[in-house]
């Protein structure tokens, strides 16, 4: 009986430390505390990032805003300064969470606690989970910070959709970015296979995704492999999600509905497959970035790529400057964008206010953040005005033949749908989905099963999500 | 009266500086370990909803173990399918591991071989335990992917078709991962193994050798029965340490986005990986899936005790039955 106790507290010893794991204190324990022998209790989570914090979040009216990276930070040095007093600006404590990973954890750890010296009076928000913010009681409607419907006239109507809590109709998050998508296409790659440069023809071979499927079967046959249109069907995720779907992921009574748009989605993916049309990557992954810059004859490349506005200025290489023609392809969609909203305790309307209409409202003000950083701003007139006068973006990139960036997103966010955004769509669209996606495509499980599979994944993850 | 007298100071000394001395263990303990242990039994019967930031608590009995058992309406066994692949990966890294670490010890502890630069050997093989798993995770990820250095020139001398990739494979990946576990834990295993072979009396060997053994009979008959406590410790952390099995699945083929969803298909998914998916949404079941893996290496350590002492015991019986007849 003595042993049989001593086993349990042993074993408690050693099991226990998978209670805390949720700390990272426990971590190092963990990894200490249990040498066994085939792998060690190794419980530590990758580390998160430490907060960066700019000014000092305990002065009198500190006005804290939340962030994961240093974007914002360039709209308050060089955009805002004009706009709002010095004494305002001081009173500005910019928190970069440090990446967008941690980024949901860190901030709703600290909403649950207003009285935090940290707590956001804005905080920024991306698209792919803005809705699970303005639907909880933690934001603010921007009326009440004296921000009106005419304010917002100049916005893109998507984003002033993904910003507004569709059930009460009121507007809580607004965007300074508008993120229309395209298909990039190489110049050099498509005049060798697909016999021309021009983007009203290439547009006219890439309209719809049967005629997609069929030139990336032409193309991969006429390179022996080695050049495919597209690097992978996972790329093509965000013009299904957020472009293709006519219904929200799930319908008035929690109930997980599949759009038919994202079977058609599986379907594409399984013929681009079988046809072993594409490299089958991952956006972000090693191997996809390599792809961009393959010559297509001793290593291997790609055509096309997915894009938007940022992606085209900042993340292209120089193998695609003054070498890229930018086209809509089948399907308009929007990919990323980031949006800020005042929190309900919010320590200064005012000033909270002010931000947001120097942000995101005022034609001038969005005229600068071009200027400072290049973004195409969520704003028409100051987009007709930097289309007509020429973009300040320090950005050196240019596409083949100087086909205009500005003027040909200019009209690309027209018919972008995004009343369907949800606060799961993030998780369901980049985590959850393209598991099912990638299951029916290798053949691994047919279409019944992967969508079984996938609905009870999300069930699993939201369990308020119903399965039919 | 002058007899009992320093009787009974010498026994009241003693025992309060012995329990001085062990309360800070059992301090840390009772407060950081068992404390948190006890807690998530509590918490594992309450269902904890999160939707737009709104958390509801409530008490719900034995729901989440129903749930994750897949016993509920509508809901998936999830815990017995990771387990699965738990064990999976487990197995295929364990049986190997413990028969290489065990040539390993009976040629490092063999004195007929006389092999030298011991210690160097013994730091060669424990080497790989010193890099981070994280590291080696992505390491073997970074060779190993589609187009890593591997695969692109197997591809170049034409031994894989062009579309062939490691990571789409459920076997290939699990393989793998067990393989990472056994090179990063033969080396520990080995220097376990050696201190138990250590620990066996010479002249076992040396009655053996006059007996005439050859070093196979050695090896079966005198280091292996007595080498049992040792085994069984190696087997028991080992067991424990791959039921919670995180940080190589975690890193090396998930899904994007940081889902901790084991690819392909999520077979590469492990108890502790669901533990981590759920533990900041959904606490109670969280706590179901830890409880329900305590009890189950609970169960599997009760298993190898029995076993090994039933064994020693019928080794005894035999003897004894032996020198009866």
């Amino acid at each position: 009986m003595k042993k049989f106790f001593a086993l349990i507290l042993a074993l408690a010893m050693t099991t226990c430390l998978l209670a805390g794991c949720g700390n990272s204190g426990a971590s190092s324990a963990a990894a200490s505390a249990s040498g066994s022998a085939a792998a060690s209790a190794s419980t530590s989570a990758p580390a998160i990032p430490e907060n960066t914090i700019t000014g000092d979040p305990s002065a009198d009216g500190a006005f804290v805003i939340w962030g994961w990276n240093t974007d914002f930070v360039t709209i308050l040095e060089q955009v805002l300064p004009n706009y709002l007093s010095a004494d305002e600006l001081s009173r500005v404590v910019f928190v970069n969470a440090g990446g967008s990973d941690y980024y949901q954890d860190k901030i709703d750890e600290i909403l649950a606690d207003p009285s935090n010296d940290l707590y956001p009076d804005i905080m920024l928000l991306e698209v792919g989970y803005v809705q699970k913010y303005v639907q909880s009681d933690y934001l603010q409607d921007v009326s009440a910070l004296g921000i009106t419907k005419d304010d917002m006239a100049n916005m893109y109507d998507y984003n002033v959709q993904l910003g507004t809590d569709t059930a009460s109709g009121t507007t809580k998050a607004l965007f300074w970015q508008a993120t229309p998508g395209c298909l990039q296409i190489r110049a050099d790659l498509a005049e060798k296979y697909l016999g021309t440069t021009d983007a009203a023809k290439l547009q006219g071979m890439l309209d719809s995704w049967d005629k997609v499927v069929a030139v990336s079967k032409q193309v991969n046959e006429a390179s022996g492999g080695k050049v495919k249109l597209l690097s992978g069907y996972d790329d093509l995720k965000y013009i299904f999600c957020n472009g293709a779907r006519t219904q929200a992921w799930y319908d008035e009574n929690d109930t997980i509905v599949v759009d038919d748009a994202m079977k058609q989605y599986m379907d594409v993916s399984k013929q681009l497959y079988t046809d072993d049309s594409t490299f089958n990557t991952n956006q972000w992954g090693t191997d996809w970035a390599a792809l961009k810059d393959g010559d297509g004859e001793s290593t291997e490349a790609c055509i096309a790529f997915c894009g938007c506005p940022w992606y085209t200025y900042w993340c292209l290489t120089d193998t695609w400057s003054a070498n890229t023609v930018l086209i809509q392809g089948p399907q308009s969609f929007f990919w990323g964008g980031t949006g800020l909203a005042a929190t309900s305790d919010c320590s200064d309307s005012e000033l909270a206010g002010k931000i947001l209409r120097y942000t995101a409202c005022d034609t001038q003000a969005m005229i600068d953040i071009n200027s400072a950083n290049g973004d195409f701003v969520n704003n028409k007139a100051a987009i007709d005005y930097i289309d007509a006068n020429g973009s300040g973006t320090t950005s050196t990139f240019t596409c083949y033949n100087d086909q205009s960036i500005v003027g040909f997103f200019k009209d690309k966010c027209e018919g972008i749908n995004a009343s369907l955004a949800k606060g799961e769509d993030q998780k369901i669209c980049e985590v959850l989905f393209p598991v099912a996606v990638t299951a029916y495509a290798n053949g691994s499980s047919d279409l019944d099963t992967s969508l079984a599979n996938f609905k009870a994944s999300v069930h699993d993850m939201y369990s308020y999500l119903k399965v039919d | 009266m002058n007899k009992e007298k320093p009787q009974r100071i010498k026994s009241v000394s003693y025992s309060k500086y012995g329990l001085l001395f062990i309360a800070p263990f059992f301090i840390a303990y009772i407060l950081f370990s068992l404390w948190p242990l006890l807690s998530t039994f509590y918490y594992s019967f309450f269902e904890y909803v999160t939707r737009n930031l709104k958390t509801t608590v409530e008490f719900c009995g034995l729901q989440n173990y129903k749930n994750i058992l897949g016993l509920a309406d509508g809901e998936r066994a999830y815990f017995l399918t990771y387990l699965g692949n738990t064990l999976r990966l487990w197995i295929l890294n364990f049986i190997p591991q413990v028969l290489l670490a065990l040539l390993i010890a009976a040629w490092l502890t063999d004195n007929r071989a006389r092999l030298r630069a011991k210690g160097a050997y013994k730091v060669l093989v424990y080497m790989p335990n010193i890099i981070t798993a994280a590291s080696i995770s992505l390491l073997f990820y970074a060779l190993l992917c589609k187009f890593g250095p591997v695969m692109s020139t197997l591809r170049s001398w034409g031994l894989v078709g062009s579309s062939s990739d490691l990571m789409t494979s459920k076997w290939a990946t699990s393989l793998t991962i067990s393989f990472i576990l056994f090179w990063m834990w033969y080396g520990n295993s080995t220097l376990l193994l050696i201190a138990g072979m250590m620990g066996i009396n010479p002249s076992l060997y040396e009655a053996a050798d006059i007996d005439g053994a050859t070093s196979r009979q050695k090896f079966f008959h005198v280091t292996l029965p007595l080498l049992k406590p040792v085994l069984l410790y190696v087997l028991v952390t080992s067991a424990i340490g791959g039921l919670q099995l995180y940080d190589i699945p975690a890193l090396y083929n998930t899904g994007a986005g940081g889902g901790l969803i084991g690819l392909p298909n999520d077979t590469s998914t492990t108890i502790t990986m669901y533990i981590m998916r759920l533990h900041s949404s959904d606490t109670g079941r969280a706590a179901a899936v830890s409880v329900l893996l305590f009890i189950i290496t609970l169960i599997i350590s009760l298993i190898f005790f029995r076993v090994f002492r039933e064994d020693d015991g019928r080794g005894r019986h035999h003897k004894g039955k032996k020198v009866g007849a």
